[in-house]
């Protein structure tokens, strides 16, 4: 197996330049672009041929409609979304979207490139807080807001 | 604007009679009517909506009730200028004359409205051909046929802002008797008048904090937003670039100098224990979700608060409480009080149980939040505004709900456990 192609998106310049660095120490990436938004970016991909996307969420065109445009591509990069935001009803809006994966910042650890190896190889890695809930409500397997009891008293 | 008080039944006007036969007493058949003028006055003091209607319909009940000739309210406009405002009936001198004015030189200044504003008390005339006060005003009272007048200043807060004017055909028909119940009912109209004063003064303060509610709220929410903003774009960015790096190094580590493992693991977890309470922080700051009902965004709130947690919760909602109609700034408030509570229980009660009661009613919205836990601390009262350090999270909450109009208690159950409940008004 080649260097996978990857695309790196994301608006802050220190985290964008630390997922450079680790991708590119391990020598089973090749990060063909870096971008700082989301502007612009299927046809990076297209023209980078990259394989495998690391989008931020919240930054300018990110998250999920920038999700969408990548998987409507004729050939469709990996995405995997990076975020802090880790709310259930923005996982599942990207899950949704066609992110193979959901990973916080701040608890990526030293798997985190293992994480994306999966993910180019078909897995689903959904790492964050209430990751069955945001899954759930992704595959609409519960309405997206259902108390748990409520009672309703004349 | 108006004119000093100086009324009192003593000051009554008592007419200087000229040289003519003093004027036969009132007959009880007018005494009567006077008194059931008197009645239906009162009536629509008590019925009147405003100002306008007040006078209005005072002036149409002395005419077609009292059987005076005439009825006219002058007010004194923000100017000081005299302003008919209401009036009804064949018209009076006051009325077919030139414009009243108070300048007591000004022969326009001479009528009994005028004098009545002026001096802020009575004025009288049982018989306009033969009193002496009425001689200067005697020749516009003939001509309209006026034989009689009363003028009866109407106050706010004891200062004249207007006149009752009451004209008749007939002498006498305003002697001590009759006046005397209608001075009864200015002060009535007075009253009214002071209780509009009132209740506009309660409504410019509600309207007033409305709108300081509303722009407390947006600023709260823009402040709350640009934090977010902050901690999102810089503090956790940083950090989870460190965490990334940590990761980074880890795996080098592994090979080269395995002993340095167990640190880095320490100062990994130390970030990410940093950077998830960042995360949750980010939650908490989110603005509630706009259009969502209230089941649906306590639903929310609660599920974010306590997910991932060993604590069940219940969402009671008693009545319809989405029918009631909450200003926006008013659910924004509650919303953000239910937000704090329930993350004050998650950080302090250790409770397995929540259940939350929520209330609708006609003034506004009743919340309860009730757990299992491990109840209040004993040296806390539950009574004291700011219950001290460690519990800030309660000071805020009765802060919010106080600015809202609201109010906010805490209980410590028997049983253990705590109740928060609060009440926000719908304004």
């Amino acid at each position: 197996m080649g260097k996978i192609r990857t695309a790196v998106a994301d608006d802050d310049d220190e985290m964008r330049s630390a997922i450079i660095d680790v991708l590119e120490s391990t020598g089973q990436f090749e990060v063909v672009c870096a971008l700082a938004a989301g502007t612009g970016l299927p046809e990076v991909v297209v023209d980078t041929g990259a394989q495998l996307v690391i989008l931020d969420v919240r930054m300018p065109d990110g998250g999920a409609e920038a999700t969408r445009r990548l998987r409507a591509l004729a050939s469709p990069p990996v995405v995997v979304a990076v975020s802090a935001q880790t709310d259930v009803a923005t996982v599942s809006d990207l899950l949704r979207a066609g992110a193979s994966a959901y990973l916080a910042k701040g608890d990526l650890g030293d798997h985190f490139v293992d994480d994306l190896v999966r993910c180019v190889r078909g897995q689903v890695v959904v790492a964050v807080p209430h990751a069955l809930d945001a899954l759930r409500q992704a595959l609409g397997v519960t309405p997206a807001f259902q108390p748990m009891d409520v009672a309703l008293q004349g | 604007m108006g004119h000093s008080a100086d009324s009192s039944l003593n000051a009554f006007f008592i007419p200087e009679w000229g040289h003519s036969p003093p004027p036969p007493a009132t007959s009880w058949e007018e005494l009567s009517r006077a008194y059931l003028t008197l009645a239906q006055l009162n009536q629509a003091v008590v019925r009147a909506v405003d100002v306008p209607s007040l006078y209005s319909e005072t002036c149409r009940i002395a005419v077609r009730q009292g059987g005076y000739a005439a009825a006219m309210v002058a007010a004194l406009d923000p100017d000081g200028q005299v302003v008919v405002v209401a009036r009804e009936g064949r018209l009076g001198p006051d009325l077919t004359g030139p414009p009243i004015v108070l300048d007591p030189d000004d022969p326009r200044g001479l009528g009994p409205t005028a004098v009545a504003l002026r001096e802020n008390k009575p004025c009288f005339s049982s018989d306009s051909l033969y009193d002496e006060a009425a001689a200067r005003w005697r020749e516009s009272a003939a001509r309209d046929g006026v034989r009689a007048y009363a003028a009866m200043p109407l106050r706010r807060h004891g200062l004249a802002v207007a006149a009752l004017t009451l004209y008749s055909e007939h002498q006498s028909v305003f002697d001590r008797g009759v006046g005397e119940l209608f001075e009864q009912v200015a002060e009535n109209v007075s009253c009214a008048i002071d209780g509009f004063a009132a209740d506009a003064r309660l409504e410019q303060e509600t309207a007033q904090r409305r709108d300081l509610v509303r722009r407390l709220v947006t600023a709260q929410e823009t402040e709350r937003a640009r934090i977010a903003a902050d901690i999102h774009d810089d503090s956790v960015q940083s950090l989870a670039a460190v965490e990334l790096r940590l990761g980074q190094l880890r795996r080098r580590m592994g090979d080269s100098a395995p002993d340095l493992i167990p640190m880095i693991d320490q100062v990994t977890h130390t970030v990410q224990v940093a950077t998830a309470g960042l995360r949750n922080l980010l939650v908490e700051l989110e603005p509630d979700a706009e259009g969502e009902d209230w089941s649906a965004a306590m639903t929310i709130a609660a599920r974010q608060v306590f997910e991932g947690l060993p604590v069940t919760w219940s969402l009671r909602s008693r009545e319809d409480v989405d029918v009631v109609a909450l200003a926006a700034p008013q659910r924004v408030l509650a919303m953000r009080i239910v937000k704090e509570a329930l993350v004050d229980v998650r950080k302090h009660a250790g409770a397995t149980h929540v259940d939350i009661d929520v209330v609708g009613k006609e003034a506004g919205v009743e919340v309860s939040i009730t757990d299992d836990g491990v109840g209040l601390p004993p040296n806390v009262d539950p009574d004291t505004p700011s219950p001290g350090p460690g519990h800030r999270g309660i000071t805020t909450v009765r802060d919010r709900a106080s600015a809202a109009g609201g109010w906010c208690r805490l209980e410590r159950l028997p049983t253990g456990g705590t109740r928060l409940r609060f009440f926000v008004p719908a304004l």
